[in-house]
């Protein structure tokens, strides 16, 4: 900091004049001093195409996945719909690793938040599917698979953590709570970006009821991630709820109407 | 500050701020004080210029939002035409999921225009591609309808956007009141 900063005087950037601290604009030629400069407008979708070709690209795979039989319903045409899935986020990830990379920092890192965030997203997963079970729908629709799917594989329990939790708990975050939420705050306020990324994540899943849960949680990994810069909790408390759902549905569970009786 | 002092500050007649006198320009909304009226006159007509540009991207976030209340509307007649005349209650549930979610979408178009707009743009392209998918007849149907609502809500979600880009410049020359967004 200068003197003159201290006693409150600078100069205009433009042409030199001496102005007061609380100035906004230079006295001698008007320039902007303090106030933010008119940014010329660039065209918002132009802004918006990263995140628009990501989800519509994703919305397509997996509409015609759920939708059509152009991938089967085996086990093979399931592994071949993830990997054009993972492949599309990593193509979107890569792309705009410059903003993606510090978020896979660990400086910073909590284990009491982890532990936290594993403890909710355990009891959320429970929560959940006795309100699935309450309102008498499956709650693999928002998950992309059918435990039958594993049935048939050599180790069921190994391909379904490895397929519904670690796989949708990295390649998710980082698309709806990394690029996506990247891209979309550029445009939109911080709180925008959250409910917009959440919305996207809750319809993307194709299941409408589901949404009633998935936007929550969209909303609870986004404001983790934004509120501490890392993706890390939001891949944990992702992998925990995937976790619980997948062993509740392996191990038969059957609701214990803990929360709801039906 | 003394009687001698404030004989040599001036009034920006503009936006009240008062100046030392000689500057050219109002220190705190750059109207040219001490410029020529062609000056003063050139900075109103931006003003107003884009108090026009601001009115006109209003009036299209307006149109988006009736769209978005006249979609809930369909949705929801559609569900209870579903529900009661063809007794399919799923369908039902869901058209009417989809109304609740467009209500919830108008009301929020009030507090944040590009949010609301552009998520109801994501929802109706996105049932627009799983009704293709499921029937490619439906890609026609209605046309005119889906191009016009498409059409609204591209409009809306450009115009929500200019219009922060306008306020924010407005703010910035004190036009209009500043609000604690």
């Amino acid at each position: 900091m200068t003197t003159n900063e201290v006693i409150g005087i600078s100069s205009c950037v433009n042409c030199k004049t001496e102005v007061q601290a609380a100035d906004r604009f230079c006295g001698h030629c008007g320039s902007t001093l303090h106030a933010e400069p008119a940014k010329p407008q660039a065209d918002v979708f132009s802004l918006l195409t990263p995140s628009l070709t990501y989800y519509f690209l994703t919305l397509a795979l997996l509409a015609t996945y759920k939708l059509t039989t152009v991938f089967g319903d085996d086990f093979q045409g399931f592994v071949i719909v993830n990997a054009i899935d993972v492949a599309i986020v990593l193509v979107f990830a890569i792309m705009a690793w410059k903003d993606i990379r510090p978020l896979f920092s660990f400086s910073g890192f909590r284990f009491s938040i982890a532990a936290l965030t594993v403890v909710c997203a355990l009891a959320g997963s429970l929560f959940i599917s006795e309100l699935a079970n309450f309102i008498n729908i499956s709650i693999n629709d928002d998950v992309f698979y059918d435990t039958w799917l594993f049935h048939e594989t050599t180790s069921p329990l190994l391909y379904s953590v490895l397929f519904v939790c670690v796989q949708p708990a990295l390649f998710e975050e980082v698309a709806f709570r990394g690029f996506l939420l990247n891209n979309i705050q550029k445009i939109a306020s911080p709180a925008g970006a959250i409910y917009i990324t959440s919305f996207i994540f809750g319809i993307v899943h194709l299941a409408i009821i589901s949404m009633l849960w998935l936007v929550p949680i969209g909303l609870a990994f986004a404001v983790l991630r934004l509120k501490y810069n890392t993706l890390w909790y939001g891949v944990i408390g992702h992998f925990a709820y995937n976790l619980g759902i997948t062993l509740l549905e392996h191990f038969q569970y059957t609701p214990a109407s803990l929360f709801f009786s039906s | 500050m003394t009687e001698a002092y404030s004989t040599s500050l001036v009034d920006c007649e503009h936006c009240y701020a008062s100046n030392e006198y000689g500057r050219k320009f109002c220190s705190q909304c750059s109207f040219p004080i001490g410029g020529t009226e062609e000056e003063k006159t050139s900075f109103r007509l931006v003003v107003s210029s884009r108090k026009r540009f601001l009115d006109d991207a209003k009036d299209k976030i307006k149109s988006a939002k009736t769209v978005i209340y006249i979609l809930a509307g369909l949705f929801f007649v559609f569900g209870l035409v579903i529900g009661f005349v063809m007794d399919d209650f799923a369908t039902m549930v869901a058209n009417l999921s989809l109304t609740v979610i467009y209500l919830v979408l108008a009301a929020w178009c009030t507090r944040n225009p590009f949010g609301a707009i552009l998520t109801a743009f994501i929802l109706y392209v996105t049932l627009q591609v799983v009704n293709v998918l499921i029937d490619p007849a439906t890609l026609i149907q209605g046309f005119v309808i889906k191009f016009f609502v498409i059409v609204a809500l591209v409009k809306g979600i450009r115009s929500a956007h200019e219009a922060q880009g306008y306020l924010r410049e407005l703010q910035n020359l004190k036009a209009v009141p500043v609000d604690n967004e």
